[in-house]
């Protein structure tokens, strides 16, 4: 029964997970035979690419805000679409529906929303009586934007929060009535809570997807300007098929490996403190 | 939580799936028989692999069918891909795995392929063919396609870039019209004369300066400098490199005759030089053949094409593709006759009738069918094609094009945003450089 899956892992990730890895002791052009070079290709990205750490550092940072603020914008977005208000499936839908429009069409969309003087940010900025910085083109503001981008999709993790919102049990925020707790204390002691498991589960979702972040910047800015928002995996991309590196570009995608490995160990080990599992009380 | 994120697991199964792949089939392809250096006598079949869109696959199938009827035994068959990055990751997987094709068609990877020994030197058949090269197509195109001395493609289709400007502009304004004599300074006084501004808006650029190679880089060629010396190690910047970009670099900042990146990005996405001269906001713009088919079709735009100006020297770069052999070819004679045919004036005759591209072949790009095509709608110079072939400078292509590429893009952006100064982006490419040029072996 389950040699059809295996036959799958093994051909389509186990088997290719190895050649990577052993790729990524060797320099291959992926024209010619690999050549066994040991640790070289390490060696050269922690200490003599300075692209490396710039890219690292973009992706971390990328990573860290887009994710942080994308939890908290989307846990706004879930209790605002949890009141009781005529039109609210409505409202539910817009929240969701950016998540449905395909990648290539928002990042096309936004190369126009975020232009420098035309764009729709920088006219609204403009009406406030500030000046917009040149989003894509300047080092300092490029990741933001891709930020803003990314909150855009907020949507999927809105929906999963709303449906455990509504899972909250009555009787649990009744009794806090009872006892005179006002709103605020209701949803951060009850509702929030409550939550947390759905929280950490968007938050590893999120840091995975983050750190592989893809599309947006191979079609908004290639990386520039001056690798300002060059990632991790447009990066090994760049290095494996346009430079001739598959070797280095395999040893790259170790790397990520490690580091997302290592952040979501951190997320779920640090859980205990935070979230709350109901079923473990029962 | 972004919902828009790479497709994770497609896109590392892609990565390692092929490399497993090309390890195993590379393998394999070492115990296929060996190619026969003989034309053949019986029926051969052969493929070929392009890049393109329709108009290519249209031309190429009509070039494809005279070279049939010039060789009855022998049927090619066209394989078009989309161009670019994807173009040359499909080619190279499918010659490594010996599945590649016959005959390729190769651009600025040419000595990457060359270097990696994926397509064959093809000087013994140009001996055999008696064919003069620098006859056929100028100097320095087929230098394009050379690496170490030998030659790896023929050229097909190639172009020098020239100057486009918008006639009655230059009318209004009172302009002479540009010819190969100007220098830099006619080209800033008339720029200058065709920049109209109402209300603190551009109306109407003079020029346009872009951050791609084939722009900034003559501007260098004209000024004498160059990228790198014989020896391949970087000279990038040298004083006459600095002065060039300096001045290449005033004509957005300092003369406001060029929009800024910031002012090109209001236009919109993709939006450069040749929508902005489509659009009769722009009165010059240099660019290649490929422009002519738009501005021929937009109604009322009056214009025309001549050679580029000069600065210390002539230069222009030129747009080129060549067609070569790959090493897995079994009929590598057979190929090369398809590919000598399709460099013939015959062979290269449909490109113009379609208006596909500009032929490489210089009696071709001097014959009437090319100087007054049947397409046009209006007269166009299109002797000036012709007339810059002999001032074509051949870009530094190494091995580590892409990489180059790179290189620049980061940091000639960076000055054309005017956040570094020439001086200074021009030494930290040297400095770059010299890493890439030292890392190959």
């Amino acid at each position: 029964m389950v040699s059809p899956w295996l036959v799958g892992f093994v051909v389509f990730l186990a088997g290719p997970m190895i050649a990577s890895l052993y790729f990524s002791f060797t320099d291959y052009a992926l024209l010619t035979p690999p050549v066994w070079t040991g640790l070289d290709n390490y060696i050269r990205m922690f200490t003599a690419d300075p692209v490396f750490w710039k890219v690292l550092g973009n992706t971390t940072y990328y990573t860290v805000i887009s994710v942080g603020v994308s939890t908290i914008v989307s846990i706004a977005l879930a209790a605002l679409l949890n009141k009781p208000l005529a039109g609210m499936r409505i409202y539910r839908t817009i929240v969701y529906l950016p998540a449905l429009v395909p990648l290539v069409a928002s990042a096309m969309l936004f190369a126009w929303v975020l232009a420098p003087d035309a764009g729709l940010i920088n006219r609204a900025l403009g009406v406030l009586g500030i000046t917009g910085p040149d989003w894509l083109r300047e080092e300092a503001w490029v990741i933001p934007a891709l930020i803003l981008l990314s909150l855009w999709g907020v949507g999927t993790g809105v929906v999963l929060l709303l449906a455990s919102m509504r899972g909250v049990p009555k009787e649990l925020l009744e009794a806090a009535v009872i006892d005179g707790a006002n709103p605020r204390q209701r949803f951060f002691q009850i509702v929030l809570p409550m939550l947390s498991p759905v929280i950490l589960f968007n938050v590893v979702m999120g840091l995975i997807g983050s750190f592989q972040v893809f599309g947006q910047v191979y079609i908004l800015t290639g990386g520039g300007p001056n690798n300002a928002s060059q990632m991790l995996v447009p990066y090994l991309f760049e290095e494996g098929f346009k430079n001739y590196r598959m070797g280095y570009a395999s040893g790259l995608s170790w790397v990520l490996f490690a580091v997302i490995m290592i952040c979501t160990a951190i997320a779920f080990r640090t859980s205990s403190r935070w979230v709350f599992y109901e079923t473990e009380v029962r | 939580m972004p919902s828009v994120t790479a497709p994770r697991s497609r896109l590392a199964t892609a990565l390692v799936g092929s490399a497993v792949a090309l390890g195993v089939l590379t393998a394999l392809a070492a115990c296929g028989s060996g190619p026969s250096n003989e034309p053949s006598k019986g029926k051969v079949e052969l493929t070929m692999s392009v890049w393109g869109g329709d108009v290519d696959k249209k031309v190429y199938n009509q070039r494809l069918r005279l070279a049939e009827k010039e060789y009855p035994n022998i049927k090619v068959r066209l394989q078009l891909s989309p161009g670019g990055e994807e173009y040359s990751q499909k080619i190279s997987t499918a010659i490594a795995g010996g599945k590649g094709p016959d005959i390729l068609e190769l651009a600025e990877h040419t000595p990457a392929f060359a270097s990696k020994n994926q397509v064959l030197p093809l000087d013994d058949y140009i001996q055999q063919s008696k064919l003069d090269l620098g006859n056929m197509f100028g100097e320095t195109v087929p230098k394009i396609f050379a690496y170490e001395g030998k030659q790896y493609a023929i050229p097909d289709r190639s172009g020098a870039m020239v100057l486009y400007y918008n006639k009655k502009m230059f009318d209004d304004a009172g302009a002479d019209y540009p010819t190969a004599e100007w220098t830099w300074d006619d080209l800033l006084a008339a720029a200058q004369k065709l920049t109209i501004r109402e209300n603190g808006q551009v109306k109407q650029w003079g020029f346009s300066t872009i951050s791609w190679w084939p722009y900034w880089m003559t501007f260098m060629y004209q000024n004498g400098g160059r990228i790198l010396d014989d020896n391949n190690r970087p000279v990038v910047n040298s004083p006459e490199n600095v002065e060039a970009m300096q001045w290449y670099n005033d004509l957005a900042w300092k003369h406001k005759v060029a929009p800024t990146p910031r002012d090109l990005a209001n236009y919109g996405q993709g939006v450069g030089p040749d929508q902005l001269f489509a659009q009769g906001k722009l009165a010059m713009e240099i660019t290649g053949f490929w422009n002519i088919a738009a501005a021929n079709t937009v109604k009322g735009l009056d214009w025309d094409i001549a050679p580029l100006w000069k600065g210390k020297q002539p230069a222009t770069s030129a747009f080129f593709n060549g067609l070569a052999i790959s090493r897995t070819s079994k009929h590598p004679a057979d190929a090369w006759k398809v590919v000598e045919f399709l460099s013939s004036a015959e062979g290269q005759r449909p490109i113009i009738d379609e208006a596909e591209d500009a032929p490489a072949n210089l009696e071709v790009q001097r014959s009437d069918a090319f100087l007054k095509p049947k397409w046009a709608t209006r007269e166009v110079n299109m002797g000036a094609f012709a007339e810059s072939a002999s001032f074509i400078y051949v870009p530094p292509l190494t091995p580590q094009w892409n990489e180059m590429i790179k290189v620049f893009s980061d940091n000639i952006e960076p000055m054309m945003n005017n956040k570094a100064t020439p001086a200074k982006s021009l030494e930290t490419i040297q400095q770059r450089l010299d890493q890439v040029m030292s890392q190959s072996k």
